[in-house]
């Protein structure tokens, strides 16, 4: 494989989605560390008095271990919103990569390239299914130092100014393995996500017009077509509908489920991870990679002029 | 001169439509060569095939390359020009250098900017900002900075003004041509390159009807301007083209000799538009 032509590939991917590969998270993160200041300015809760007793009672906690778990708790709160939008990012990136390029006619331009159709589609797929959130997972991490500089900052002032310890809380506080648990749900999310990443590339190269209604209106016909045959020949249920809905959806009852089983492991910053691992099927990948030869097929033998 | 690229028996369908039917090419080095066809010939789709870009039937050689299977390899070699309007919108101007620095072997970055240096293009200006004149710039900057030995250009002046499509080919001449090389150009202004053009294949509905040296075909076609008294006597030689314009008809005609031709009027060398067009209508005339 050529380094260099992947290195430059990816980075004209970067290039060309720039203000929202790196001005949206930037955006996020401005807000996320701006708006808690803001909402205690206007609550008129920034006050020393308001404070003192509350950092007190954190520096006297006795089930030193618990702070573990709320770090944790705070940590992925934190993740939350970029994970949310990165996700709609992704989506729009793999449904408009092919399509715009043939749509302005510029897939002429970088075909007329040494750079094989393979690449080109495995560039964008792992643009869209690794780079996005990546960007995104880094832009929360760095909103997280931020606050952990503050914190430190307080520990510091509280220590100095008014005799509140924080600092056996610091050590309790696992902050770099939580940041890990957090990292580490990116691989099973994306293999989880890998057939829809691979529906919307393979829409993106197919539709001539609307993609996001080639990407969603086929599903929902088949699923509504399936459920008239279902009810009209009286079936037991629905494959289609029910097999998607497996697949994509996480209860509750799953969750609570996983929740019962690990309270008293000390893995418990795992469970997303262990929930996300179990969604990945043997059949979703193999339907992806179908996905993907499409995608590939229709790049290489349809004509873009 | 070494054959750098040959085509036998080239065909391509869509559906049931044949737009490319049994072509068979072959362009040495120091050749030019004019594809010329009225529009949906099948020239584009001839070019793709050629550049491996679209399926087909029959075999293709490029540079000892086979297109289906070698593409990549073969735009080591091989510079390609669809269209100017083709260069992606929202890319700046020096982000199209790095680009193509990092994914070209054989393009020379500092050949690029040299080129550009003499344009007023500003290396930060992104692509939709720039006039279509400035875009073909930028491009021919681009390709002629890649070590090429074969150049296909498809089109490439398209919906340019006559300044910059005369600049166009004067870059091309002066900075890519020489005789290792070989360049294949499509267009509809056929009267514009026609003095750079050493060869010429007419293609009409997929087939090539006629292809040689542009001296031979020049040669082989006279253009005569029929007095009037002498219409019906030149229509027994059966004129490829014949055009009626105050008082005097011009005629084009095929493989006849200059004493067949003499007593009807005056002989004159038609040009490659002319005889373009004669070819084109024949079966109307």
């Amino acid at each position: 494989m050529n380094t260099l032509q992947l290195t430059t590939s990816i980075k004209k991917e970067l290039w060309e989605y720039k203000k929202i590969f790196f001005w949206i998270p930037l955006i996020i993160a401005a807000l996320i560390i701006v708006a808690p200041m803001f909402i205690h300015l206007i609550n008129g809760s920034s006050s020393t008095a308001y404070w003192l007793p509350r950092w007190q009672q954190l520096a006297e906690l006795e089930q030193i271990e618990f702070f573990s778990r709320l770090v944790y708790g705070f940590v992925s709160v934190l993740f939350i919103p970029f994970l949310a939008v990165a996700t709609i990012i992704q989506f729009y990136y793999l449904l408009a990569c092919l399509y715009d390029e043939r749509k302005d006619l510029s897939v002429l331009f970088w075909r007329s390239l040494p750079v094989s159709d393979g690449m080109s589609i495995a560039v964008k797929l792992l643009t869209g299914s690794v780079i996005v959130p990546v960007v995104f997972m880094l832009a929360a991490t760095a909103t997280l130092i931020v606050f952990i500089g503050l914190a430190f900052i307080l520990s510091v002032v509280l220590s100095l100014g008014y005799d509140i310890s924080l600092w056996s809380l610091w050590a309790a506080s696992d902050i770099f393995t939580n940041l890990l648990s957090v990292w580490i749900n990116l691989l099973p999310y994306i293999l989880w996500l890998f057939p829809l990443y691979a529906w919307l590339m393979l829409v993106s190269m197919f539709a001539s017009k609307a993609p996001f209604l080639w990407a969603t209106l086929p599903v929902v016909v088949i699923c509504l077509i399936e459920v008239f045959i279902s009810n009209y020949f009286n079936l037991d249920g629905t494959f289609i509908s029910h097999a998607l809905a497996e697949y994509f959806s996480i209860t509750a009852q799953t969750v609570n489920g996983y929740v019962q089983a690990n309270q008293a492991s000390a893995n418990f910053n795992l469970l997303p991870f262990s929930v996300i691992s179990e969604k990945i099927s043997l059949a979703g990948i193999a339907l992806g990679a179908a996905f993907m030869y499409g995608t590939y097929w229709l790049r290489v033998n349809r004509s873009h002029s | 001169m070494s054959t750098l690229i040959s085509v036998a028996n080239m065909s391509k369908s869509y559906k049931d439509k044949k737009v490319v039917n049994d072509v068979s090419l072959s362009i040495s080095s120091g050749q030019i060569l004019g594809l010329v066809g009225p529009n949906g010939a099948g020239k584009t789709t001839c070019l793709q095939a050629i550049l491996g870009l679209t399926d087909f039937t029959g075999n293709v050689d490029v540079l000892g390359f086979n297109p289906k299977t070698q593409r990549e390899t073969m735009l080591n070699e091989v510079a390609y020009i669809a269209d100017v309007a083709v260069l992606p919108k929202w890319i700046k101007v020096e982000q199209a250098l790095t680009y193509m620095a990092g994914v070209h072997p054989n393009f020379n970055i500092d050949k690029a900017k040299e080129f550009l240096a003499k344009t007023n293009i500003d290396g930060k200006s992104k692509i939709k900002t720039l006039s279509k004149g400035m875009v073909t710039q930028v491009h021919l900057a681009l390709i002629l900075a890649i070590d090429a030995k074969v150049l296909i250009l498809d089109e490439p002046t398209l919906g340019l003004d006559i300044l910059t499509r005369r600049q166009f080919y004067t870059h091309l001449l002066e900075d890519f041509y020489n005789e290792d090389k070989c360049i294949i150009i499509t267009t509809h202004q056929i009267e514009e390159i026609e003095h750079i053009l050493t060869d010429v294949a007419f293609i009409q509905e997929g087939k090539i009807v006629l292809a040689d040296t542009t001296e031979n075909v020049k040669e082989r076609f006279k253009l005569v301007s029929v007095s009037q008294e002498n219409v019906e006597q030149a229509h027994t030689l059966k004129p490829l083209f014949s055009n009626s314009l105050m008082g005097l008809t011009s005629m084009l005609f095929d493989n006849k000799t200059k004493e067949e031709l003499q007593t009807l009027g005056k002989i004159n060398s038609p040009s490659l538009a002319d005889i373009f067009v004669g070819v084109m209508t024949k079966e109307t005339c």
